[in-house]
């Protein structure tokens, strides 16, 4: 995994295990656990689009915001360029 | 865009046992993430806003959020909101009733509001049967459904409620569903915004009471029936007989410029005032 940043928390104390998130991500990022409740299978393909958010009927999903998730990116890439012994950083 | 997350925090009441008593997959309370969002974007603060409910699964919608909050007898809600409004017009009044509540025992209330165009916003939320009670019909339950005490199906027409409200006079109609979930929070915008009495339908599926009991499936299929046959008014409205079906309309169906009954009740209070100098 790339990122390391999970873009989707479930509060699953309030999460009654309806499917509604898992059945209307547009890009099927969420499966079941064998438990019943959500995760986040594949995070690097979120869009960040926060329909999941908007259709949890128990509050119990947020999404990062988009501003904050591109600076963390961002940070990620510098400090992966930092790690490349070959590219001139500091220079 | 406001995610209900960053606003639901703001206006739930902490000393309430959560998770809310709504069932699994309930749309209300998608519907109350849609009203709180609406709420955060017109501005107000929450001594502005004076929420009044009805009974029934809906009426738990007042008990949730920390506004001024009635929680009144069922179908009497838009009595309660009228004295309120009237009391107090600088409140802006919301009222959050089911469809049992509005259209069954307080119908003769809301067609009433309706005539009398008193600047009230009112969200019904439409579930197509009496859920808390056990799952009795209701005046929207489809014809031929199973509820209840309709073990062979319904065999009464239903209501079409927004028709309803535009006919009695409704300075705004809108429809949203659960599933168009950031349409709703705009539509409810527009209508707290509206000068007027101003009615949003929102359709939320109830997979315990109703949903079961007809075979319609979970509340994903639920949602996804609802995704499926909605349709925006203006091009509903260009669809022939034949093709319309089950699908139904969605989107602000009336929205006219007409004044209020506080605006024609002051003019009263004018003239009466100057008659005896």
């Amino acid at each position: 995994m790339n990122k390391k940043y999970e873009p989707i928390h479930f509060f699953l104390r309030w999460c009654k295990k309806c499917g509604i998130c898992i059945a209307f991500c547009p890009k099927h990022v969420l499966e079941r656990r064998p438990d019943g409740y959500p995760y986040a299978a594949r995070p690097d393909d979120c869009i960040l689009c926060g329909l999941c958010d908007i259709h949890c009927p128990d509050y119990a999903i947020t999404v990062a915001k988009k501003d904050e998730f591109r600076e963390k990116k961002i940070v990620k890439e510098e400090d992966h360029e930092k790690a490349q012994p070959d590219t001139p950083a500091g220079q | 865009m406001i995610r209900t997350s960053e606003a639901i925090y703001k206006y739930l009441r902490p000393d309430k046992k959560y998770p809310h008593v709504w069932c699994p997959g309930c749309g209300i309370g998608i519907v109350t993430g849609a009203l709180v969002r609406a709420i955060e974007r017109t501005g107000l603060t929450k001594d502005e806003i004076a929420l009044v409910s009805g009974i029934g699964c809906s009426g738990r919608i007042s008990t949730y959020l920390d506004f001024n909050t009635l929680h009144t007898t069922h179908g009497r809600a838009l009595a309660f909101a009228t004295g309120l409004k009237l009391a107090k017009p600088s409140l802006t009044v919301i009222v959050v009733m089911g469809d049992g509540d509005a259209t069954a025992i307080g119908g003769n209330h809301l067609i009433h509001s309706c005539r009398r165009n008193i600047n009230i916003t009112s969200l019904i939320i439409n579930n197509n049967i009496y859920g808390m009670t056990g799952g009795q019909y209701s005046p929207t339950t489809p014809m031929n459904h199973i509820a209840s005490t309709a073990q062979y199906g319904s065999i009464e027409k239903t209501f079409d409620i927004c028709k309803i409200v535009e006919a009695c006079g409704a300075s705004f109609v809108a429809r949203g569903t659960a599933y168009h979930a950031k349409m709703l929070d705009a539509l409810i915008e527009r209508a707290i915004n509206k000068k007027g009495f101003s009615v949003v339908e929102a359709l939320s599926q109830c997979p315990t009471q109703y949903g079961r009991r007809n075979k319609l499936g979970g509340p994903v299929e639920m949602l996804q029936w609802y995704k499926d046959n909605a349709i925006p008014y203006p091009a509903f409205k260009k669809l022939s007989p034949d093709e319309i079906g089950e699908k139904f309309p969605i989107g602000v169906m009336t929205d006219l410029d007409e004044p209020d009954y506080l605006e024609r009740y002051n003019r009263i209070i004018k003239e009466a005032g100057s008659e005896g100098q």
